[in-house]
């Protein structure tokens, strides 16, 4: 366990009935990043993010939250832990105003700094002007999540859990939900779950990925890339005779050929060896009848490494099975 | 305690703005004035070896199972059905917090409304005549004790209506099985209490008076204060009120 690790998580197994959710899940975060998990409906994020939240317990492993362990002290760690749950379930009789008073109350924040905070949380989620006496139950979908980062914004909790935070929010929302993240990047420790994979990856440093209770990827997106991508996958996009293109890369391996969507160049995935990779390279440098717009090694979004990781773990589940 | 004493706040709050408090307190209210009203006819017409206040309290029973459940039905079973929990467990409050306070927010409900039917022995005594004031009333210790006993075997009749809201997200449900509770308890413990008498069995002698509660409400209204029935009815609702909470935990995890 490193110094700088605010939240370790070691061999955690929670099981419902006898069904397995997680299987033995270890991972640890740094003070002040940001991490997104995302993982297939199923897959066991809401039961991580409960257990670190306090609300659950796990059936075995441990989850330690600044040196301390979770299971042995919940009402310790649940003071450094901020919550918002899947769905966001808001009690509708209060006003926003109301709620976020009552909630700083129960996380222990002194009285005489209750309605400071409640207001500060309210500006920074957009409530304050429009929505603070208004009644929970007439809010819409997009300022109920509101209420609910704002609820988990409140006080001073070292780490910040959001279970689908952008869910239902339009691009302006989405795009306010990204601010108040970035706002406490580095002062927080903040673990999204979401399954609007774009979205993570602009705001999150690291990610892990999770299916079927298990952990099959974690790391920043290069790494994660790293991961997926062979050695030898390359990718070029080729402006060019297609006859003048294929003749050239004759001696590799073409996985795809294809047209790119403005139609002005061609994009090529294939596999070489590295010296195969060179001479291809110095061949189609020199052919002027090409024009070489990049090539190099494949890079993947988020979307692919997920979609690549989490469909090995279930090849390799198949496999196991049979 | 300060995250309890939040909690009650909460609790209470609830109650009061929820329209269905105000329809439960509505039958409670129209519940009571009828039977208030029906005995004060009889007792003008035809004498009686009780006062008023004594025969007034021996129909709590059905005030009592019409209330409770309607009252606490909704303190476990709403918070299950919209997730509301997840929220309150996330922040640091204990499961007794939530429990306890939910508990004291529907007691003092009760409590609240049966303090509000003293209204109509007030009216009573300020409009009659002395007699009827004094046939009505007798002493201090009928309409006490009587209304001590109510709040006593109150507080084991909402831990009830709280354990059967801890066990469903149905309310209706949640209702039902505290309403078939508190009745069997009533028409259970008067049908073991006459059944002894009848075939003399001696092995219900020693718990019939624990059993039978219109016999102990008898005795708190002729000025018997019976210690064992206080500790009778304040351990099974501290009993009840921690299965509630063990259902709680487990119920979320």
């Amino acid at each position: 366990m490193a110094k700088s690790d605010v939240i370790v998580v070691s061999e955690l197994t929670k099981k419902y009935c006898g069904q397995v959710a997680l299987n033995a899940v270890s991972f640890s975060m740094k003070k002040g990043s940001v991490i997104g998990l995302i993982g297939p409906n199923g897959a066991g994020k809401s039961s991580i993010l409960k257990i670190l939240a306090g609300i659950i317990t796990g059936t075995s492993g441990d989850v330690i939250i600044n040196g301390c362990s979770v299971a042995e002290n919940v009402m310790w760690a649940k003071q450094y832990v901020s919550f918002m749950p899947e769905n966001n379930p808001l009690p509708d009789h209060l006003r926003v105003g109301e709620y976020l008073r009552f909630r700083a109350e129960l996380k222990g924040i002194p009285m005489r700094k209750i309605r400071q905070s409640a207001e500060k949380v309210m500006r920074q989620c957009d409530l304050y002007y429009e929505a603070r006496y208004r009644m929970i139950k007439t809010l819409s979908k997009g300022y109920r999540q509101r209420v609910g980062i704002a609820d988990a914004m409140l006080g001073n909790s070292e780490i910040v859990i959001l279970d689908e935070p952008t869910i239902g929010l339009d691009p302006h929302q989405i795009i306010g939900v990204r601010k108040i993240i970035d706002a406490n990047k580095g002062t927080r420790t903040i673990l999204l779950s979401s399954h609007i994979l774009s979205e993570l990856e602009t705001v999150c440093d690291n990610f892990i990925i999770i299916n079927r209770g298990r952990i099959v990827a974690t790391g920043s997106l290069d790494e994660l890339s790293n991961n997926v991508k062979g050695e030898n996958i390359f990718c070029a996009r080729i402006g060019g005779d297609e006859q003048t293109i294929r003749e050239n890369f004759q001696g590799v391996q073409i996985i795809e050929f294809k047209r790119s969507s403005c139609n002005e160049e061609y994009v090529i995935k294939f596999e070489a060896a590295k010296e195969a990779y060179r001479f291809l390279l110095s061949k189609i440098s020199n052919n002027r009848e090409l024009f070489v717009k990049k090539i190099g090694h494949m890079e993947y979004s988020l979307e692919e490494v997920f979609l690549n990781s989490t469909r090995r773990c279930r090849d390799q589940d198949n496999a196991d099975d049979s | 305690m300060k995250k309890f004493y939040t909690l009650l706040k909460y609790e209470i709050y609830k109650l009061m703005v929820s329209p269905a408090t105000y329809v439960v307190a509505s039958i409670f209210t129209l519940s009571i004035g009828g039977i208030f009203t029906f005995l004060l006819h009889d007792y003008i017409k035809f004498a009686q070896d009780v006062p008023l206040v004594q025969m007034f309290c021996r129909c709590f029973w059905l005030p009592t199972c019409m209330v409770v459940p309607l009252l606490s039905m909704r303190s476990f079973s709403e918070e299950y059905k919209c997730g509301t929990f997840q929220n309150l467990f996330s922040s640091p409050v204990t499961y007794t917090e939530v429990v306890l306070a939910k508990f004291f927010a529907t007691y003092g409900m009760f409590i609240f409304l049966w303090l509000c039917s003293l209204s109509m022995f007030l009216a009573v005594e300020s409009r009659s005549e002395s007699i009827v004031r004094e046939l009505a009333f007798a002493s201090p210790f009928n309409a006490g004790g009587g209304l001590l006993f109510i709040a006593i075997t109150g507080l084991l009749f909402i831990a009830i209506g709280i354990f059967a809201s801890s066990l469903t997200e149905n309310q209706i449900v949640s209702c039902m099985v505290t309403f078939f509770i508190l009745l069997t308890l009533f028409i259970g413990g008067q049908f073991l209490a006459d059944r002894s008498q009848i075939t003399n069995l001696s092995l219900y002698g020693t718990y019939q008076e624990s059993l039978n509660i219109f016999s102990q409400l008898d005795n708190f209204c002729n000025g018997v204060f019976d210690t064992r029935i206080v500790v009778f009815y304040l351990s099974t609702c501290i009993l009840t009120l921690c299965f509630s909470t063990v259902v709680v935990q487990k119920k979320l995890n």
